[in-house]
């Protein structure tokens, strides 16, 4: 009972650990919200976000356009939420190769030691020492019509030496716990031991080290957008959008084709990391009862 | 554009390769320089001394600043400040004597020209006939791979020295140094019109192969001309100081110099504002904003200029100096109308480039006596409804049900479209046009995903890039109707590489004896575009409008449909402003 009953009453404490902490719920609630309204964009808006339109270029915020339209007559709010989309679904996707990629080299190379650290290790720092953009630039060439894809794979293969440096390290310090040894003694094989044992001994690090991730690729994705190798010019996201604001008329005289945008990805990778320090915090508490 | 080409210029004066939106037009004449005010600043009379003044210029330049080998409006730019032609083109695009003057015998086939004396190169030299005869014998030489063989074909004897088999042209004599007499293999109503008329300094050449000449000092570190503003300094697609001349045969010219820069359009307005250009052909798309500046005086010309979409119908074959129809893509000419009207060009010009230009469909000015009214052409009004009626007809359908047509063969159509940076306005624009094609169900993708420098652009498009099949370019005309030199087999500028017998021979007509008689040379021309236009190998989308943009202080500029580089050693600045 009391055993069966600990980790429930954990995740009790954990979730109200979390729920005292003030910016990390308003944090939790405008990313839901974010989300939300990114995903049902197509129910929410009227306005195809593409759509070139000859007699609406650049206006004011209106009744019919909420922030205006930018120099393609597209309205501004179809295209925060569809570039949402986008931008979301890169950082997303990226996240996820680089957190899989990342969790798998680390913990491998630090519970096996030896040769097996030395080879990983070594790739990692290869992977780490490769000069980001300009391979990303490469592969845009050598692959125009990529688009998005193209850009996460890029992107995710590249991304993941630092994921792997902080896991290995979480990893040598977890394999020495009395538990794993008591596990091995018990006769438990190693992949139940990885996962059984090791793994939720990451959790926290991990699910923290996937928060930053996550806003960091928001923010590559805006930065390569905005210098033109990211998600194609013309389809909406974040980045393109601030690319906008390149011309000085449109910063000067047109406001919302870029703050929105600008608002948005602040917000949005602010919020992450509030939410990810109230996770750490949280899960600090079942760490100590471990 | 941008960019970035060449190849011989025929006919017209001068056919230059320009940008597709930030600048409109370069149609600078080729041979020729014009004069004669259209619009213009400030008042003369009281006029001041020094100063020095900043031409902005969108794109990297190129570099080629000898007349006989620039391809592009960007090299042609600074070419205008340092050096002139030797004859000029008057207000009815006819060309008129300048340093040069001539007569021409009673059955048009020589020409004895006469020079004035005293004109001064800048290097100190006087300019001789001599000079004039080698800029014709660099042009016809064998090693030549600029563009402008067809300003000189027209001499007896080019051929054979073009061939090598002569050791000089036979057709070139000289006189005294001050007179030469030029004898053409045919009577052409154009030939005055067409002969290359830009001296090359030949003793500032001695020892430089003509195959050398385009990446010599002499043509890309040091070139030197008989204009008002000599090169004193050049940094590669940057910029090009120019100084004051002294002895430049119209006088002194009133500024110190000039400085040719290049400066990122989407900054235009604000540069202007700054005070850091005083004058530059500006993009269509900063009108409304440059409008706005009180420093700033917009003037306005139309433009010997066209806009066009081409599609690849072959390749160029340099062994065998003439274009290769192995392209069947477009072959069909059903979908080339109708890809001509589902383009909302009314549409694009007016949400783009502020209603900036004029729809045409022919490619002759609109200010040649040689353009065909438009009641007598189809003028493919926007109509996405005819396109899809034709699309159909010709057996592009949608058999896989993806809202997009397929080939008559049932094979996935994708189309790569090819265009240029500009202005800020140019990436809805192009997206605009795919739209428009997309509309009728045709699969028309921008060519890696992105619009292309000026340079990379004609590059691409005049070395046939496999990847090219669609392509939006400008072309700058020159004053005589004669489409010699883009539009014949063996014209490398010939960009769609397209042609016909039908074409060969009205072109070939068009400039015929029987052609001296203008009404008889213009219905000729009237044929030509009736077949263009039926035709459709390229879709001309408008004509433009020059917007040049001057500061305030800047005074004494004009500008006309050429140019707006006229006469630059008046130009002086008003101080206070």
């Amino acid at each position: 009972m009391t055993n069966k009953n600990a980790p429930v009453s954990l995740m009790g404490a954990s979730a109200r650990k979390f729920a005292a902490n003030r910016p990390a719920v308003v944090s939790l609630l405008f990313l839901i919200a974010v989300l939300a309204l990114c995903l049902l964009a197509p129910w929410l808006t009227a306005h195809d976000p593409v759509k070139i339109n000859l007699r609406s270029l650049n206006q004011e915020p209106s009744a019919e356009h909420w922030l205006g339209t930018d120099k393609g007559g597209r309205d501004m709010v179809s295209r925060l939420l569809f570039g949402g989309r986008a931008t979301l679904w890169i950082s997303l996707c990226v996240t996820a190769i680089i957190a899989g990629t990342g969790t798998v080299v680390g913990v491998l190379a630090g519970y096996f030691g030896g040769s097996a650290d030395s080879l990983l290790m070594r790739m990692t720092d290869v992977v780490l020492s490769f000069p980001f953009i300009i391979l990303v630039i490469v592969v845009k060439s050598v692959d125009p019509d990529g688009g998005i894809p193209s850009l996460i794979w890029t992107v995710g293969l590249l991304g993941w030496g630092g994921f792997a440096r902080v896991i290995r390290a979480k990893t040598l310090a977890e394999k020495e716990n009395e538990y794993m040894l008591a596990a091995r003694a018990l006769g438990a094989g190693t992949l139940r031991i990885l996962t059984r044992h090791l793994l939720p001994g990451l959790l926290g690090v991990f699910i923290v080290n996937l928060m930053w991730t996550a806003a960091a690729m928001i923010g590559v994705e805006a930065s390569l957008s905005f210098l033109g190798f990211g998600v194609p010019v013309g389809q909406p996201s974040w980045g393109n959008m601030l690319a906008d604001a390149l011309s000085p008329e449109v910063i000067s005289g047109q406001w919302w084709v870029w703050l929105p945008a600008c608002l948005l990805i602040t917000g949005v990778i602010l919020s992450i990391h509030f939410i990810g320090e109230g996770v750490k915090e949280a899960i600090s508490i079942q760490e100590r009862h471990i | 554009m941008n960019n970035r080409y060449i190849l011989r210029v025929l006919a017209p004066l001068l056919l230059v390769m320009t940008l597709v939106s930030a600048c409109s037009g370069a149609g600078a004449p080729d041979n020729r320089g014009g004069n004669g005010p259209s619009a213009q600043t400030g008042i003369e009379g009281e006029t001041k001394a020094g100063g020095t003044v900043t031409y902005g210029y969108p794109s990297p330049f190129k570099g080629l600043f000898e007349p006989a080998f620039y391809e592009g409006e960007d090299d042609l730019r600074v070419l205008e400040f340092i050096t002139e032609p030797l004859l000029t083109v008057k207000d009815d695009l006819t060309t008129a004597p300048g340093i040069a003057t001539w007569q021409e015998s009673a059955d048009h086939k020589t020409f004895t020209f006469k020079i004035k004396h005293g004109v001064r190169w800048q290097n100190g030299d006087e300019l001789t006939v001599e000079d004039w005869k080698f800029a014709l014998e660099v042009i016809a030489h064998p090693d030549y791979t600029g563009p402008r063989y067809y300003s000189v074909e027209m001499i007896e004897g080019a051929e054979a020295y073009r061939a090598g088999k002569a050791k000089r042209i036979s057709g070139i004599r000289i006189i005294d140094p001050y007179t030469m007499e030029i004898k053409v293999t045919t009577a052409r109503v154009n030939t005055i019109d067409n002969l290359w008329a830009y001296p090359m300094n030949e003793r500032y050449f001695a020892g430089v192969a003509v195959k050398d000449m385009p990446s010599s000092d002499q043509v890309r570190k040091a070139p030197i001309g008989i204009g008002p503003f000599q090169v004193k300094n050049i940094q590669p697609g940057e910029f090009v100081e120019m100084s004051r001349f002294d002895n430049y045969y119209k006088g002194k010219p009133l500024l110190d110099g000039v400085l040719y820069k290049v400066f990122d359009d989407k900054m235009i307005a604000s540069l202007f504002e700054q005070g850091a250009i005083d004058i530059e052909q500006a993009p269509r798309d900063a009108y409304e904003s440059l409008n706005k500046l009180d420093n700033v005086k917009l003037m306005q010309s139309p433009d010997l200029s066209y806009e066009y979409i081409g599609f690849k119908f072959g390749h160029w074959d340099a062994k065998a100096q003439r274009i290769v129809m192995d392209n069947p893509k477009f072959a069909d000419k059903r979908l080339r109308q109708a890809m001509y009207y589902a383009l909302d060009r009314q549409g694009i010009i007016d949400g783009f480039s502020y209603g900036l230009g004029k729809l045409a469909e022919t490619p002759i000015s609109s200010e040649s006596w040689a353009k065909i009214p438009e009641e007598q052409i189809n003028r493919y009004p926007y109509d996405p409804g005819k396109a899809k009626e034709l699309l159909d007809e010709a057996g592009y359908k949608d058999k896989d049900g993806d809202g997009l047509r397929e080939d008559p063969k049932g094979a996935k159509f994708v189309i790569h479209f090819d265009s240029m940076v500009g202005g800020v306005n140019d990436e809805p624009r192009t997206e605009a046009m795919l739209q428009n094609w997309r509309e009728v169900g045709l699969d028309v993708r921008l060519n890696g995903g992105a619009l292309k420098e000026m340079n990379t652009f004609y590059t691409m498009v005049e070395e046939d890039d496999p990847s090219v099949e669609l392509f939006n370019g400008v072309w700058g005309l020159s004053n005589d109707p004669d489409p010699s030199g883009l539009w014949r087999e063996n014209d490398l500028w010939n960009y769609p590489r397209w042609s016909s017998r039908e074409n060969e021979r009205l072109i070939r007509e068009g400039v015929s004896v029987k052609a001296y008689d203008r009404d008889y040379r213009k219905q000729v021309y009237y044929d030509w575009q009736k077949l263009i236009n039926e035709e459709v190998p390229m879709m001309i989308f408008a004509e433009r409008e020059t917007i040049i943009a001057a500061n305030k202080r800047l005074q004494g500029v004009k500008v006309n449909a050429y140019t707006h580089i006229i006469d630059p050693y008046k130009w002086w600045i008003k101080d206070g402003e």
